[in-house]
């Protein structure tokens, strides 16, 4: 029978809810997630103290000082509190020799960026979301460099990837998932015929779905006008809420910030531009006058929509 | 009597918080300062070796940087520093505080969207100007598992239903968790046995 562990942590005022399944043994399964949990949150701390604008002691906070030095800084392992550390840059061609490890489950695909600093590795991610959501998303807010609104759903993905990758991959769960706030990565082994469902939540009854998503390998995303740390600069506000389905949740959050930012006609131009997007997205929106449209991969355009409620 | 013991007590304990409180705030404030400049001062000493090949990864950009550098070192904390930097001896040191002039290129990480290469400039010794030398180009990187699409199914669920393990939504935080739809799922997924 097929059993889930659920655990959450409590990390930059969010809720992170970590869930493993498995259809074997229920008791490994919970010792299997109360191991992995202190790790997450010791990541998810780290991740706060790194980039936390309200911190002065984080290197967001140094970089609205003038202090930019946290871009040249190697990604050291942080499980210890280490003390600022400056290498000479590993940058340029060969990611692999000054490799440093956060943890001792390190992903292959995950080497590569490993090289340059956090830090580092967000103000990219931030650059390439403006560009990609034609400035809807931006890092820049009141004047001030801040890249919280990308940094959850990274980290979550990072987390999920680091921490509950290697769990599926070493065959000791079925499935396993990571949310924050409202936003989910989740994947399960190629062997379990396991499928996450999710639910969108109704914005105007938090207690109420909209829809269910089902997914394996994927990420989920939303965002709405109530959510927190996100400083959506609105251009348009014909959309109430904006659930977005996408490989990767770095990029789902993107794009659900950049829809409620965008609204609903120049979001669907945006997307339909880009042919990623457009061969890869779902999306759930909810208008501010509470009606739901969706749109499939290749079918962004308004008229091809299904008309939802019925 | 007894109120001696008392005061005796009294005291011991309130010298004890006041020993704790050095110790967890004060004291360890000291140290990590007493840190830092030590291993400023020490990075003086030790000069380049082992660095060399970092040092030639970076040098292609920095060729000019040997002016900069002994104009520069006045502001940096390690003045010792470039005074003997030769072309391609390299005064950076691993436990430095001070960044080598030059411009430094970021390893493209590419992902589905593109790729973004920084290009950080260092003057001075602090961090210039950052510029964005590769915007993404549209192409999904190679393996797109088959399992990755999700589908949508168009159908409403209740709040109670007991089938959804998450719900992605725009509101959750810390304080209003409690009571949750997610609490909620969450505790009778580990209820169910």
């Amino acid at each position: 029978m097929t059993t889930i562990q659920a655990r959450v942590i409590h990390a930059m005022t969010i809720p992170f809810t970590i869930q493993l399944s498995d259809s074997r043994d229920a008791a490994y399964l919970a010792t299997c997630i109360d191991e992995i949990t202190p790790q997450i949150t010791a990541y998810l701390q780290h991740i706060d103290t790194t980039f936390s604008p309200f911190r002065a002691d984080s290197q967001v906070a140094a970089a609205r000082r003038g202090d930019w030095s946290a871009m040249l800084v190697t990604s050291k392992a942080s499980s210890t509190k280490s003390g600022v550390h400056y290498a000479a840059p590993p940058y340029n061609r060969h990611a692999g020799q000054a490799q440093t490890h956060y943890s001792q489950s390190e992903s292959q695909s995950e080497s590569q960026s490993e090289s340059q600093s956090e830090f580092a590795q967000i103000y990219a991610l931030a650059e390439q979301a403006k560009q990609l959501t034609r400035g809807h998303f931006n890092p820049m807010h009141a004047g001030q460099y801040d890249p919280t609104g990308i940094v959850k759903g990274w980290a979550i993905e990072r987390a999920h990837e680091r921490f509950l990758m290697p769990l599926i991959t070493s065959g000791q769960c079925d499935a396993a998932a990571l949310g924050g706030g409202g936003d989910i990565q989740t994947a399960v082994a190629d062997t379990s015929d396991f499928v996450w469902r999710i639910g969108v939540q109704d914005p105007a009854n938090p207690n109420a779905t909209l829809r269910t998503i089902t997914l394996r390998n994927g990420a989920v995303a939303t965002s709405g006008t109530s959510k927190r740390g996100e400083h959506i600069t609105r251009n348009a506000h014909d959309l109430a809420q904006a659930t977005i389905v996408d490989d990767h949740l770095a990029f789902a959050d993107m794009w659900a910030t950049a829809a409620i930012s965008a609204g609903e006609r120049t979001f669907r131009d945006i997307i339909d531009q880009n042919p990623v997007a457009q061969a890869s997205l779902h999306a759930v929106l909810v208008r501010a006058d509470g009606s739901i449209t969706q749109f499939a991969p290749g079918k962004t355009a308004p008229d091809v929509m299904p008309q939802t409620g019925a | 009597m007894k109120t001696v013991t008392r005061a005796a007590i009294a005291v011991l304990a309130g010298l004890a918080i006041i020993g704790d409180a050095f110790l967890l705030f004060i004291k360890p404030h000291l140290a990590q300062q007493a840190g830092t400049t030590g291993s400023a001062l020490a990075s003086n000493g030790t000069t380049s070796s082992g660095n060399g090949s970092s040092a030639n990864a970076q040098s292609e950009s920095s060729t000019d940087s040997n002016s900069a550098n002994s104009t520069d070192s006045n502001d940096s904390t390690n003045s010792n520093d470039s005074t003997d930097s030769a072309d391609s001896s390299n005064t950076e040191s691993t436990d430095s505080n001070t960044l080598k002039d030059g411009t430094y290129t970021s390893v493209a990480s590419p992902n589905a969207y593109g790729e973004i290469q920084l290009q950080v400039t260092v003057a001075g010794g602090k961090i210039t100007t950052i510029t964005t030398v590769k915007a993404p180009t549209h192409g999904r990187s190679q393996s797109v598992n088959a399992q990755a699409l999700p589908m949508l199914t168009e159908r409403a669920i209740s709040a109670q239903s007991a089938d959804i393990q998450f719900v992605s939504g725009a509101t959750e935080t810390s304080t209003a968790f409690v009571n949750s739809l997610q609490d909620a799922i969450n505790q009778s997924l580990n209820a169910a046995k």
